[in-house]
């Protein structure tokens, strides 16, 4: 186990600025997840931290230890890679022995902990197989074991599961957290796939464009995402924004008059975004008291829930409702609906997240 | 079921490939039966198309005038050595365009393919100097390094764009691994590089062996001459046209190619087709 940090690093490849300073303090056992959409630079800084790219400025630390000029080999680290890299010629047991090889150490050694990894990871009876004669999900199994086995300060996953079908990748994502569990290694984990970020993550450190956008806890950032676009990144299906201004009372205001029950850190006239999750609102009759309504465009049915998109006015993109399986909804409907008020979120013009405060009354409202 | 348009073009396809086969292997069926009609047969006007008097006295004659074996020997010791040195050198600079950034790569890639712009004959023009300079002229030596000066280029291209769909991954996983640059080459990369060695050999190989221009130019005793040039000027010279000879010794000539290229032609294909599927 090792901590890592991060202090004032960049890259730049040419004149193309990928990471503008990141600073970021990794704890000890924890498992981290970067999570970002692509080419925010999370792999990079990954591929940074293994030592397979160089900083342009900044220090990489490993146990208080900067490592900047440190081969990866001697970073005490394994990585798994996306596309598992296996050595196409080895056999199973020959890739998960081979760092254990260069490191010098003994054949009976080598044997004794590559057999005990494949147990962990079920792959006993596959170890005098080449990749090639291996399934997606054994070999990246095998990309697990072959990191494993070398006993490494830290685990570093490149989208490890990306290249799996939908149900493997369940499979995959509830091995990485046993293992997560029995190891109790320092793992840095990047995915662009957040609910691999939300169920894996101690942490989640969300990036965009070369920055930080947010670090915390997976439901600290889904509750009070720091900005809008953290927001919008993290939450299946993604959540709705709703353009307000702020009115006399302090209350964000459609342009339709509907007007949220709660009052904005923000002064009178300012325009703002309020933020509602799919999960967090409730149908009601259209023409009720500080509702929003919309007509149905479509309508995506996954058994338990359903989940509606409406047309509303104003509204740029359709605003999506979590409601329940059992409801019956047909396409041109015209749905109310409210927000929940504590999840409400409100983001001022420059996407910054605006403290609110409950106890504000729905006014009445047309529609919104 | 196929319908009758898909029918109808398989049937072109197939037409066109037969007619290719074919015509690409008319001149090795001549070649062979050539060897085997005795004189009277060979130049009839109206030609016979197999031996009806087969005869192996062109292949008494090819062994036993000249020096077939020893001209076989000479180009045997140059087409493997220039094939083998052509790889060793080309699958190094390959690797390195392909998979290092450094300065001045491009641009050295360029002047090194720039070479193949040029006609073959005239290299010959300026290297014939220089050959002469080294001291290498009519020598052996001097061949392999002309032939090598000569396949370098491609050949480091066919590394090049080989190892450039090599992913880059299980190298910087060998790296993390702790190997160093020569071993991950030498444990991890080669290994999986055999198609391409393989294909690079063979084109040094064949390219040294089919040689004419070069051997005829650089070559001047009789005891160092390679086989091409060897029987061109023993069976078809000035003052002597022996065509069942030439063919029988061209029919053992080729043999050694013929083999070479039967036992390593799984790998060739294989390198040939690698790129596109990985």
């Amino acid at each position: 186990m090792v901590a890592v940090s991060l202090s004032n690093v960049s890259k730049s490849f040419g004149k193309t600025e990928v990471l503008k300073t990141i600073n970021l303090d990794v704890e000890d056992g924890e498992f981290v997840v970067f999570v970002g959409p692509s080419g925010c630079g999370k792999s990079t800084l990954l591929r940074i931290i293994c030592g397979l790219e160089e900083v342009t400025g900044g220090t990489v630390a490993m146990a208080g230890e900067v490592v900047n000029d440190v081969s990866p080999a001697d970073r005490g680290i394994a990585m798994v890679f996306q596309n598992y890299a296996l050595y196409p010629h080895m056999t199973v047991a020959e890739n998960m022995g081979y760092a254990l090889r260069l490191a010098g150490v003994d054949q009976a050694d080598i044997r004794a902990r590559v057999n005990a990894a494949a147990q962990v990871l079920r792959l006993d009876a596959l170890l005098g197989r080449k990749p090639r004669e291996l399934s997606g999900g054994q070999r990246q199994r095998v990309a697990i074991g072959r990191a494993i086995v070398r006993d490494p300060r830290l685990f570093l996953f490149d989208e490890p599961l990306s290249n799996l079908d939908a149900a493997l990748r369940v499979d995959m994502r509830a091995e990485i957290a046993a293992l997560k569990e029995r190891l109790g290694s320092t793992m840095i984990y990047v995915t662009h796939d957040q609910i691999e970020a939300m169920t894996l993550a101690d942490k989640i450190v969300v990036m965009n464009a070369g920055h930080i956008e947010q670090t915390g806890s997976p439901l600290d950032l889904y509750r009070k995402p720091a900005n809008r676009f953290v927001a919008g990144f993290l939450g299946s299906p993604r959540m709705n924004f709703i353009p307000a201004i702020i009115n006399a009372t302090g209350q964000p205001e459609t342009g339709r008059g509907c007007i949220f029950p709660v009052r904005a850190d923000a002064v009178k006239g300012t325009s703002v975004t309020v933020g509602i999750r799919a999960e967090h609102t409730t149908l009601c009759p259209p023409a009720q008291t500080g509702a929003l309504s919309g007509q149905v465009r479509m309508i995506e049915h996954l058994g338990s829930d359903v989940f509606v998109h409406l047309n509303v006015d104003d509204v740029p993109e359709a605003v999506i409702l979590r409601v329940s399986g059992e409801e019956k909804i047909g396409i041109g409907e015209t749905l109310g609906f409210v927000p929940d008020p504590p999840s409400l979120h409100v983001f001022n013009a420059e996407g910054l997240r605006i403290g609110i405060e409950l106890g504000a009354r729905a006014s009445v409202g047309g529609q919104a | 079921m196929l319908d009758l348009s898909s029918r109808f073009s398989r049937f072109v396809f197939g037409a066109v490939a037969i007619a290719i086969g074919l015509f690409l292997f008319f001149p090795i069926y001549w070649l062979t039966i050539s060897a085997f009609k005795p004189d009277a047969e060979l130049y009839r006007i109206v030609p016979t198309l197999y031996p009806h008097d087969p005869v192996l006295t062109h292949f008494a004659t090819a062994f036993g005038r000249g020096n077939l074996m020893q001209q076989l020997k000479n180009s045997l010791l140059v087409s493997c050595s220039a094939a083998a040195l052509n790889t060793l050198l080309a699958v190094y600079a390959g690797y390195s365009f392909a998979k290092f950034r450094y300065r001045g790569r491009r641009l050295v890639m360029v002047f090194l393919l720039s070479a193949q712009v040029f006609p073959f004959g005239l290299l010959l023009i300026s290297l014939y100097p220089v050959i002469t300079d080294l001291g290498l002229i009519d020598s052996l030596p001097g061949l392999t390094v002309s032939y090598i000066v000569f396949a370098l280029p491609v050949s480091t291209y066919m590394f090049y764009s080989y190892f450039s769909q090599v992913p880059s991954e299980i190298i910087e996983a060998a790296r993390a691994d702790g190997a160093g640059e020569l071993r991950i080459f030498h444990t991890i990369v080669l290994p999986v590089s055999i198609p391409a060695v393989v294909t690079v050999f063979l084109y040094g190989f064949m390219w040294s062996w089919n040689d004419l221009l070069y051997a005829m130019t650089l070559i001047i005793s009789e005891g160092k001459r390679t086989v091409g040039p060897g029987m061109l000027l023993a069976y078809l010279n000035e003052v002597n046209s022996d065509w069942g000879g030439a063919m029988a010794a061209s029919l053992v000539a080729s043999a050694p190619i013929i083999c070479t290229f039967a036992f390593l032609q799984r790998w060739f294909i294989q390198g040939v087709t690698a790129g596109s599927v990985k």
